[in-house]
């Protein structure tokens, strides 16, 4: 479960009992989108539009817009 | 009606959250003036059913993408000559075809054919500015709805919006994002989430 805040990603991993930051995202994150067939895929929004996308379930994630 | 419960859940200055994702599929839209390089204040991120199409929903109206580079705007209506300010987006995760938006300023309005058609349902919901809408996955019929300004409240459908029942004040606090996420309680339920100003809240009993 993601968690998109304005200090940036938040993953847990225990049905948000515990969260911790997702990787290198980047702050101001606005919004938050799983994948339901690859659950690994992830795509985050800011709030400017910029969008990021993680392949490995929120470790690490690139810049594709 | 039971009024649903919420319990902190320890995080702070939430602005949105995503679970397991759901969604929708293919749609035609109208041109929109100028193509967005930037987007105006994103409010809203999802996948349709399928994980083929990412709907954004931004200030500025609903958007679209295959592969999250390239967007296309969606066509809403709107009694405005603006477009519509999308606040919240949920799509079915069993029919890739529907997807719910709730906005601002005209309730909630829904696809059942991938975007290129869209109604409102607002019967029985007591205000038009809403800034969550989530769905249960395992039923995907029974939404809640949040409310803000006249009409404020929590909402609820059993019946995919065809009717909308008031449960309670919702959540204390500014609520900027609604969503279930399918997490079983425990006791025959899932978990409804609201990230607000205050922190991420969540009842355990209110589907």
């Amino acid at each position: 479960m993601y968690v998109a805040m304005r200090d940036g990603m938040f993953v847990s991993r225990d049905a948000g009992r515990t969260w911790k930051p997702a990787g290198n995202a980047v702050k101001s994150m606005a919004a938050v989108a799983v994948n339901p067939k690859r659950p690994s895929e992830v795509y985050a929004a800011t709030e400017q539009g910029q969008i990021h996308r993680s392949t490995d379930g929120g470790e690490t994630w690139e810049t594709i817009r | 009606m039971r009024a649903v419960r919420w319990l902190g859940a320890a995080l702070i200055g939430v602005s949105a959250i995503g679970g397991s994702a759901p969604g929708v599929g293919a749609a035609g839209e109208p041109p929109r003036p100028e193509q967005p390089n930037a987007f105006e204040h994103v409010h809203a991120l999802t996948f349709d059913a399928e994980g083929q199409t990412l709907w954004l929903g931004t200030h500025g109206g609903l958007f679209r993408s295959e592969d999250g580079r390239t967007w296309r705007p969606v066509a809403l209506p709107s009694k405005q000559e603006r477009h519509l300010d999308v606040m919240a987006l949920v799509s079915d995760p069993k029919d890739p075809r529907t997807l719910y938006v709730g906005t601002h300023e005209a309730g909630v309005l829904k696809t059942t054919d991938g975007g290129a058609s869209w109604s409102g349902i607002n019967t029985g919901l007591g205000g038009a500015d809403v800034h969550g809408v989530a769905l249960d996955p395992n039923v995907p019929r029974k939404l809640h709805a949040l409310v803000r300004g006249q009409g404020g409240g929590l909402y609820r459908t059993s019946d995919a919006g065809s009717r909308w029942v008031r449960v309670d004040d919702g959540p204390a606090g500014e609520v900027k994002v609604l969503t279930s996420v399918n997490i079983s309680t425990g006791m025959g339920g899932i978990f409804l989430y609201a990230g607000t100003a205050e922190g991420l809240l969540k009842s355990p009993d209110c589907f």
